[in-house]
């Protein structure tokens, strides 16, 4: 208790003399907390460097964008932010938000970068360069090894095939008797059937939206069938029971109390098993299984983590600064060692790096994954419910399968066409002719 | 005979259900002050439990310090005071004009008071945002006082308002007669009588203020330093894809439950005796 | 007083006007402003970043039509309704008996009114506990009693998720009811009760004649705080089923936030539609302006 009081008087006077002296002030912003220990640590090193100057580290996770949004309306926005990696990021671009970043992204800089990173919709806009993505993130599948030896299941061997997950889940779940299951999903909030649909669709060769021809397909077989096999997991009882009422939080718990065999989530999950959790669960990682057929499409992968300069920055060399620090192979290869994501950045991702953070080395084995092309969906006014929203009405049988997906497509492919008319988007920059979901 | 074991049996059955609804009270009270000294690893191993395998205070040791609750919790005291303070004086004013005074616009300033009641703050966030930056009350705690004053005092005014009518009109009269002018009365006759409306007008106003996240969380969205305990605690959930962490989550909760629980017990006697106590003299 | 002109009134009225001031100038400002703000708002397309366009009625053409906006509505309703009746009874239950002599009514009080301060994030959690059907108490007591067969998901049944809510809603907020009744009750004067039992009425013809013609000033004010609050529900909802199963469970302020705010994030990021959720803001304000000028009729409040 005295020690507390101690730090509570200690750590006022510190903090006003920190701002008293007279230095660059940046303000960043960012939503992620889970790498704030990495971060903190590797910036006190860079204050170290930069006397110069102050950084003023502001983590926002909840209602990042409505934030955001209020600070430029006041006229007080950061100096340097994380932007999304995705097509929303137009719209940013469009409100003269982002300051290009172009003339310090020499080739030779550029270079160190994985192929893809700088990416129109995604850190690209108009020829102009807005953010670096710093991380790649792969959607896999994480198995419990102590509960697949309970049900006799060689833990060295994963469900391979749809058939397979089905059957193990199946298996599992019996010797379980209730105490442990099979499958988990946590559909509280209906983000998941991203990642429980729309990712194992990718494996049968499905996505939402056809590169070739310009129209959306969530009304497909690759998307209907992962909705049955869902659907008959869980008619099989294989599935944890209150999938509604648990989030995506407490399914990783049920999954890391060895109550729940699989799961599917992405590469950020070792770092919330071990890192967040410390749990001391025995799993395993493995690519999404593919359709009894063979694989149809690659299993999508994302970048991530993105950091752009705000166009009403005072200091905009100083701002670079920061970001540059984070590029830096000594800030990402702290990232990597520490187990929080795959860099952007091939040469930090050497065995050893991987190596040191629990199933960070599987997570990262990109065989099987691409990067799907950015598409307009996020850009789009849709009336009526989203693709997570139809979703959780097919599972939950209160839509009726083929009706809803077709509904969604016709309402997407609308709301497509008025943004196109509008001027607000050109088809052809979502366009990618020879598109094949089985080649990188 | 039969009467007293009818009773008898009643009083049991009465017990019964007032210790049945006590459980289910405290149960998740419990619950949350049990997961605030586990760790992660056995709030995953043992969701429900209600005892700790060990207990872990230094949970709260590190919602205080790495959680910053120390300051959050002084900016809400800060807060939740001054606004309890300026709700009360402005509320009671204007319901006082409004309820004992006949005057042009009365029935406009009831009826717009009436009509923005049902309007959640959250819908007029953005336009109310950008009045306090045209004021230049954005990232302070003063500018997060006043516009909570402004949320907080309608419904207060409608209560308070609401009481004063109960109050006999002769009492006015009497004063006026005295010598008294309007405010005189204000505050020296009919203020002492409406203890009671007073009361719960700061109850409501001291747990909407303590409790209000969202106004907080945007006046102070550039300024960590002055955040309040919901924002920090939110603070704790890691957003998107990342994990709560249950435990401290929990610890912080307990943290700012602690002042409202320990002002109610100490004020239950004066509330619930002020108001009898009015209402008789009234 | 009828005979005088509005200017005498006026200057008759100066030192109301002067109890009025502080709050007046908050109320135009934080109150009055942001209202045009939002009607205005809802006569345009917005996603809160680039620029605004105007579409006339286009968002309220959109409202009549759209199923979920309708759906969330009657749940509202719903919600409303069953806190009024349920809650308001159970508090008036429980403040009737913890008024009488009985041993222990401190603690009881204490005890009833812990819930009424319980975060809403930590009621979110417990309860998605506590009505789990995996290891849920609810489920296991229910079954040990004998009264369920099975395990059920309450909250994530789309036919019991909304009055799962309303159980955990009326769970959190019948303390504070109880304190108002309390309040009330203890403002009865001791007397009239010994004159009621020298006129030889029981206890329910007082409680019936005498208790409740008696707390009708404090019961009006607990009735419509409860309105007020249930129409603006919406913490509540979003910790417990964030609407769901497929809007099984959706409230109108709730749906409402769907489309004023952007998302971030992983497939849930979309660009808001700020000025269809100003539209659905105003649709509930219409209704409840409505039911509200019957209510002034017919309850006379404000007279």
């Amino acid at each position: 208790m005295k020690g507390l009081i101690l730090r509570l008087g200690l750590s006022f006077p510190l903090f006003w003399s920190s701002v008293a002296t007279a230095k660059t002030e940046i303000v960043f912003w960012t939503w992620n907390r889970h790498d704030m220990d990495v971060r903190n640590e590797m910036f006190r090193k860079f204050a170290e460097r930069h006397p110069e100057i102050h950084l003023r580290m502001v983590i926002h996770t909840d209602r990042y964008q409505d934030m955001l949004k209020l600070a430029w309306d006041a006229g007080n926005p950061p100096d340097v932010f994380q932007t999304p990696s995705n097509s929303l990021i137009v719209q940013q671009v469009e409100a003269g938000w982002l300051m290009p970043l172009d003339r310090w992204l020499t080739p030779e800089f550029k270079k160190r970068f994985m192929p893809g990173t700088f990416q129109p919709y995604i850190s690209m806009v108009g020829g102009h360069v807005y953010a670096v993505p710093t991380a790649l993130l792969t959607a896999k599948l994480f198995y419990n090894r102590t509960l697949f030896k309970k049900a006799g299941l060689d833990p060295d061997r994963p469900p391979r095939t749809w058939g397979e997950l089905r059957e193990y889940a199946r298996r599992i779940t019996e010797a379980g008797k209730g105490r442990f299951y099979g499958f988990v999903i946590g559909a509280k909030y209906p983000w998941v059937y991203t990642m429980n649909i729309t990712w194992m669709a990718a494996t049968a060769g499905g996505y939402p939206f056809s590169y070739r021809t310009g129209r959306f397909q969530y009304n497909s077989e690759p998307f209907k069938r992962a909705f049955s096999l869902l659907m008959e997991m869980i008619d099989d009882g294989s599935v944890m029971p209150g999938m509604n009422s648990m989030d995506d939080d407490r399914a990783r718990l049920a999954f890391c109390g060895d109550r729940a065999a699989m799961i599917i989530g992405g590469s950020w999950n070792p770092g919330v098993f071990v890192g967040q959790f410390k749990s001391d669960v025995d799993f395993g990682v493995a690519d999404l299984p593919v359709p009894d057929e063979g694989r149809k499409g690659l299993a999508p992968a994302f970048f991530a983590y993105q950091w752009s300069i705000s166009s009403k920055t005072k200091h905009p060399d100083e701002a670079w600064e920061v970001i540059r620090f984070m590029l830096s192979d000594e800030y990402l290869t702290a990232m990597v060692r520490a187990g929080k994501n795959l860099s952007t950045v091939p040469a930090v991702n050497t065995p050893e790096n991987l190596g040191l953070a629990k199933g960070m080395k599987e997570c990262s084995d990109l065989k099987y994954h691409k990067v799907y092309p950015p598409t307009p969906e996020e850009l789009l006014r849709l009336k009526g419910p989203p693709f997570i929203e139809v979703a959780a009405g097919i599972v939950n049988g209160q839509l009726d399968m083929d009706e809803a997906l077709e509904d969604l497509d016709r309402r997407l492919n609308q709301a497509l066409k008025e943004a196109i008319d509008e001027g607000r988007i050109m088809l052809e920059d979502f366009l990618v002719p020879n598109f094949d979901p089985m080649k990188k | 005979m039969k009467g007293k074991a009818f009773r008898t049996f009643g009083k049991v059955v009465l017990y019964g259900l007032l210790v049945l609804w006590s459980m289910i009270c405290l149960y998740p009270l419990i619950w949350m002050l049990s997961t605030s000294l586990k760790t992660m690893s056995e709030v995953a191993k043992n969701t429900m439990a209600l005892i700790p395998e060990a207990f872990r205070w230094e949970n709260y040791v590190e919602a205080w310090t790495k959680g910053n609750f120390g300051t959050y919790f002084k900016n809400s005291i800060v807060v939740t005071v001054t606004t309890l303070l300026l709700v009360l004086w402005t509320a009671s004013m204007t319901a006082y004009a409004v309820a004992r005074e006949d005057f042009p616009g009365r029935r406009l300033i009831l009826f717009s008071l009436v009509a923005t009641l049902f309007i959640p703050a959250e819908a007029t966030l953005v336009p109310v945002f950008h009045i306090a930056k045209n004021l230049g009350l954005l990232n302070s705690l003063a500018g997060l006082i006043v516009v909570s004053t402004a949320g907080s005092q309608v419904v207060s005014i409608y209560l308070i308002q609401a009481y004063f009518r109960t109050i006999p009109k002769d009492l006015d009269d009497a004063a006026k007669i005295d010598g008294c002018n309007l405010f005189q009365t204000y505050w020296h006759v009919i203020l002492p009588l409406a203890k009671p409306v007073l009361a719960t007008v700061a109850i409501l106003t001291f747990m909407g203020t303590w409790n209000a996240y969202l106004l907080p969380l945007a006046f102070t969205m550039s300024k960590p330093e002055l955040r309040t305990l919901p924002v920090g605690l939110v603070a704790f959930q890691s957003g998107f894809a990342f994990s709560v962490n249950w435990p401290l989550l929990c610890a912080g909760a307990a943290i700012s439950l602690m002042p409202i629980v320990v002002l109610y017990i100490f004020l239950q006697r004066y509330f619930v005796s002020g108001i009898a106590a009015g209402a008789l003299k009234g | 007083m009828k005979g005088e002109s509005f200017i005498v009134r006026l200057k008759r009225s100066w030192g109301a006007y002067i109890l009025c001031t502080p709050t007046l100038m908050l109320f135009s400002v934080f109150m009055i402003y942001p209202v045009f703000y939002v009607i205005r708002l809802s006569f345009y397309q917005w996603d809160g970043v680039t620029q605004m366009k105007f579409v006339g009625l286009e968002n309220y053409i959109r409202l009549l039509h759209d199923p979920i906006w309708w759906k969330a509505l009657k749940n509202t309703v719903i919600y409303v309704l069953s806190k009024l009746f349920v809650e308001l009874s159970l508090a008036l239950g429980m403040a009737v008996v913890l008024n009488s002599k009985l041993k222990g009514r401190k603690f009881f009080r204490s005890v009833f009114f812990l819930p009424v301060v319980t975060s809403t994030a930590v009621v979110g959690i417990v309860f998605s506990g506590i009505l789990s059907p995996f290891d849920g108490t609810f489920n296991q007591i229910l079954t040990k009693l004998g009264l369920m067969r099975s395990f059920r998901d309450w909250l994530g049944d789309p036919k019991t998720a909304l009055y799962a809510i309303i159980g955990v809603a009326i769970w959190h907020d019948v303390g504070i009811n109880m304190v108002f009744f309390l309040a009330g009750l203890q403002s009865i004067p001791e007397y009239l009760y010994d004159a009621a039992r020298v006129d030889g009425a029981g206890p329910w013809r007082q409680f019936i004649y005498l208790t409740l013609p008696m707390l009708r000033p404090i019961a009006l004010i607990i009735v419509m705080l409860s309105i007020i609050g249930s129409f603006k529900v919406f913490d509540l909802v979003n910790v417990m089923t964030g609407g769901g199963p497929y809007y099984a469970s959706e409230v109108v302020t709730d749906y409402m936030f769907k489309y004023g705010f952007a998302g971030s994030g992983l497939g849930t990021g979309v660009v808001a539609q700020q000025g269809y959720a100003a539209t659905i803001g105003i649709g509930l304000f219409l209704i409840i302006a409505v039911l509200t000028f019957f209510q002034l009729k017919l309850g006379r409040i404000g007279e």
